[in-house]
């Protein structure tokens, strides 16, 4: 599965428990627009270390970072980057 | 002697201008220069008589005007009165409508939010920010776009903060009301006063302190951090809104010596794979309030922090904060009904009991209400002498907050904190009261069978809200949607689910214990 479409389906399950079935974009926020919250972030942040291998204990949990399917994508890019 | 609270800081001002006070949003203020704003701050709010004087609502969130808004409403001797930009427009039309303010300081976000019908109830002076650089250079913001705006006289550095008594009041801060309006909690500078001497016995803040900030200032934690720093002439760093949840980077760039959050931020840390061994070498201090302390986060914390001592500190907004403290040194004093950290022993200048319903002392070991009395017990509720006398009777004698938690007192004379008597639980160190939620459901459902229970919890630590309706044909989505605008975020029901009948219990009131089961087996 294309790297984008995971996040979008991980971020789907995250909505669907707020029975939230609106669609979103991939520039579109889901944190700072308040339809994620804090609890929804670590678990984010739980899954994108699991999945993606991101350190955030070195790079801090930065929600604006975070915020659409393009950000999140584009951190672990720089993440993976950074390793090579 | 003054209690005033910007007192210690106008004193460092003088003394150590050239010190940082306060680094927020990547700017950073010394002492003089922060000094000098909220004296020009001071000098606005004291163009009118005190008597005119009282109450300055400061709308404004983690920026430096909030925190020299709240500093220039102390030195003038007013109480401040802090309005989350967060809250929805109804709740800060309420506590607009009850407060009736006499002055009012806007950030940039606050700005944002006095629209033509909350611009009604606002008080006529009231001061926006122009921009940062003219605010500082001295230039008067002109270019505010609202009518009765202020501007700031210039700087008179022989202007004294105002002598206040123990008894004159520092701010009013509103918490979750069962009735579904907040209801105003009155804290005096003595009571303040007294609070900061009982933390200072905890541990020796000193200038080279860095010490965090996370929680709004609409939160009574944020007193902690904010007068502790500027009593001590240390510094506070301001955690930036995106970074609260997984702030590991910000400790150590900050090399924090000092820090104080709710217990769910170390869960939440913990989680994220955060607390490394030896993560956070610069920390001194830590410590937590506002919610059950587990006992597996603070090793966790530990870990990550081995030269810093660890507080566990328990008290609600009506006793100024926090009374009662338990170091947390191995062995750890847990509660072993819940598996968290004792609530500890109270204070110097406060008592503590546990008393029945009928408030008799009950001897340790037996368990019922805890109460607390003395120096920190605050004022009551704002105009409500109903609800003061009910929370706050005298008990032989003495002025007693009834706290509504359920403890007991073990034979060492450790208060353990077990629950609470009534419907009010705590969502990431947010006080609710379910009633609250449910007064608000039943507006937006338009049915009279809602219930809303504290879920999921994990280690002793609520994460949200879930509803419960039945009879509504309104969508789960809308509901939360209309919610949203209603009540503060962390009120919001994270999900709501629907039920044909709401179990009740023997005395017909609708049974949440019952609900908690069905989302345990998830049933519901």
């Amino acid at each position: 599965m294309e790297r984008k479409e995971v996040i979008r389906k991980f971020l789907q399950t995250l909505l669907a428990h707020k029975s939230d079935a609106q669609p979103f974009a991939d520039d579109g926020s889901l944190f700072l627009s308040g339809r994620l919250q804090s609890v929804d972030a670590v678990a984010l942040a739980v899954f994108l270390e699991e999945k993606f291998g991101l350190d955030f204990a070195e790079m801090g949990f930065d929600q604006e970072r975070l915020d659409t399917v393009n950000d999140i994508a584009s951190l672990i890019e720089e993440s993976s980057n950074s390793r090579q | 002697m003054s209690t005033n609270l910007a007192l210690p800081f106008y004193n460092h001002a003088r003394n150590h201008p050239e010190r940082l006070a306060l680094s927020v949003n990547q700017q950073d203020f010394t002492y003089g220069e922060l000094a000098d704003v909220v004296e020009r701050i001071a000098a606005w709010l004291q163009s009118r008589p005190a008597s005119e004087m009282k109450l300055v609502g400061i709308l404004a969130s983690r920026s430096w005007e909030a925190y020299a808004g709240l500093l220039g409403a102390c030195w003038a001797g007013a109480a401040y009165v802090p309005l989350n930009p967060d809250w929805p427009e109804p709740r800060l039309l309420s506590i607009l409508q009850t407060t009736e303010l006499d002055a009012l300081i806007v950030d940039d976000r606050g700005l944002k939010l006095l629209s033509p019908q909350v611009l009604k109830r606002t008080p006529k002076q009231i001061l926006a920010p122009a921009s940062p650089e003219s605010f500082l250079l001295g230039t008067p913001p002109t270019s505010t776009p609202i009518a009765g705006s202020g501007t700031l006289p210039p700087s008179d550095r022989h202007h004294l903060p105002q002598t206040l008594r123990a008894d004159d009041l520092a701010y009013i801060i509103f918490t979750s009301g069962t009735t579904g309006s907040p209801k105003g909690v009155m804290v005096s500078t003595g009571n303040v006063s007294a609070f900061l001497s009982a933390m200072s016995e905890l541990y020796p803040f000193s200038p080279q302190d860095r010490v965090s900030h996370r929680h709004e200032i609409s939160f009574d934690f944020s007193v902690l951090d904010l007068f502790i720093t500027w009593f001590s002439g240390a510094s506070l760093h301001v955690i930036p809104a995106s970074q609260l949840m997984g702030p590991s980077r910000f400790i150590r760039e900050r090399q924090l010596t000092v820090w104080f959050s709710v217990p769910s931020v170390v869960a939440f840390m913990r989680d994220m794979k955060m607390l490394m061994p030896g993560a956070f070498p610069s920390l001194r201090y830590s410590a937590f309030c506002g919610e059950p302390l587990p006992a597996t986060s603070v090793k966790a914390w530990q870990e990550a922090c081995t030269d810093s001592l660890i507080d566990n500190i328990y008290g609600p907004t009506e006793a100024t904060v926090a009374c009662l403290s338990q170091r947390c040194s191995e062995p750890f004093v847990v509660t072993p009904e819940r598996g968290t950290i004792a609530i500890g022993k109270p204070f110097a200048g406060m008592d503590a009991a546990i008393v029945d319903a009928s408030l008799n002392f009950l001897p340790s070991g037996e368990k019922g209400e805890l109460a607390l009395s003395g120096s920190q017990v605050a004022k009551g509720y704002f105009k409500d002498s109903q609800k003061t006398a009910a929370r706050f009777p005298s008990i032989d004698k003495k002025v007693w907050y009834l706290t509504g938690d359920f403890a007991y007192q073990d034979s060492d004379g450790r208060f353990h904190h077990l629950g609470r008597t009534d419907n009010q639980v705590k969502v990431l160190g947010h006080r609710i009261e379910l009633e609250d939620v449910e007064a608000h459901l039943r507006e937006v459902c338009a049915v009279d069978s809602v219930a809303a229970v504290a879920w999921p919890i994990t280690n002793a630590l609520a994460e949200g809200i879930v509803a419960f309706v039945a009879g509504s044909a309104l969508p789960a989505a809308e509901i939360r949607e209309q919610m949203q605008r209603r009540v503060p975020k962390y009120m919001v029901p994270t999900e709501v689910r629907f039920l044909q009948r709401l179990p009740v219990s023997a005395s017909g009131k609708t049974d949440r214990k019952s609900l908690t089961e069905m989302l345990a087996q998830g049933s519901a």
